[in-house]
């Protein structure tokens, strides 16, 4: 039970005898212990050689500079090479030991999003050579509005994602009336080498790879919300997570 | 150097994601919004971010001191 919403014990029962579930608790422990204790806005790990914004580092057009950086200063800096941090190399981990994860889910904060890929330009269903992986459109990609590129999603997958996205955005906004919206993680500001286009894009590249549907959720109205709201969001992200398994277990 | 939460308005798109690419302001992407007629993103910047984007032509609304709400929030759950 999360606030209003309800499920069942037949609902739990599906859920622990069909899925294998794994839970990242805390995929920048250091960085979590960093802006308790010293700076509070910090969102980086703690590499000393440069810190790394994680969710800049997987290898997803990672060299594009699509919304990342290569300066380490930047809050946007997006590591030395791609996956060169131990907290993105926990997560692949995953995907590369337990060959059968098809549903992915990653939680941030902030705004009242659940996105969907592909974040580093809008998606179209028509051309399959407008792709991440075609050399021929680098430096083309990661322009909001423009007809040049637009990344490749064939419309089974597009449609699967967005209703998948609805339907957590239903259970969430059960729980006490709180509604996110639901679009494709591009935005307004194309990114690159996010964890949720990586997971994605690994069946892109290789087709024998399991296909993971991923979303990006961006929870609440603030950075850090106050302790006694985030125990409400919490209750809004455990309804989502459980509509995700239930969804998963079919 | 005070640091705070503001909510940046640019008259277009391409002007709102100059922030990013060239100002490298630490924009809170999500937030990005078409209001109406023109574009807004949340940012925390300090003061001397705040004057430098004022003066490029942005309108920069202040909506809180990050360093004291920083304080408020990591009391709750550190201590400290």
């Amino acid at each position: 039970m999360y606030g209003s919403k309800t499920y069942t014990r037949g609902d739990v029962k599906k859920i622990l005898e069909s899925l294998d579930i794994f839970v990242l608790a805390d995929v920048n422990p250091d960085g979590k212990e960093y802006s308790q204790t010293v700076d509070t806005w910090w969102r980086k790990n703690r590499n000393s050689n440069g810190p790394v914004d994680i969710n800049r580092n997987f290898d997803f057009l990672w060299s594009s500079g699509i919304g990342s950086s290569s300066n380490p200063a930047s809050e946007l800096y997006h590591g030395a090479a791609p996956l060169s941090e131990p907290e993105t190399k926990n997560v692949v981990y995953l995907f590369d030991t337990y060959l059968n994860i098809n549903y992915y889910m990653d939680i941030h904060s902030y705004s009242g999003l659940v996105m969907y890929p592909w974040g580093d330009d809008q998606s179209q269903s028509t051309d399959s050579n407008q792709n991440f992986m075609n050399p021929a459109y680098d430096g083309i990609r990661g322009k909001i509005g423009d007809v040049a590129y637009k990344e490749y999603m064939p419309k089974d997958i597009e449609s699967k994602l967005a209703v998948l996205g609805k339907r957590l955005n239903a259970a969430l906004a059960a729980v006490r009336g709180t509604k996110y919206v639901v679009q494709q993680s591009v935005g307004l500001y194309p990114t690159s080498g996010t964890s949720d286009d990586y997971a994605l894009s690994r069946n892109s590249i290789d087709p024998k790879k399991v296909l993971i549907y991923a979303f990006c959720v961006e929870f609440g109205k603030e950075f850090i919300p106050p302790y006694s709201e985030m125990n409400e969001i919490i209750k809004d992200l455990g309804a989502a997570m459980t509509e995700l398994c239930l969804a998963a277990a079919g | 150097m005070g640091r705070f939460v503001v909510k940046i308005h640019a008259a277009s798109l391409e002007k709102l994601q100059d922030l990013q690419r060239i100002f490298d302001v630490d924009v809170v992407r999500a937030t990005a919004r078409q209001i109406e007629s023109h574009f807004a993103v949340e940012a925390i910047v300090s003061d001397m971010d705040i004057e430098k984007l004022r003066s490029e032509g942005f309108r920069v609304e202040v909506l809180s001191d990050a360093d004291e709400l920083g304080n408020q929030r990591r009391k709750e759950v550190s201590g400290y």
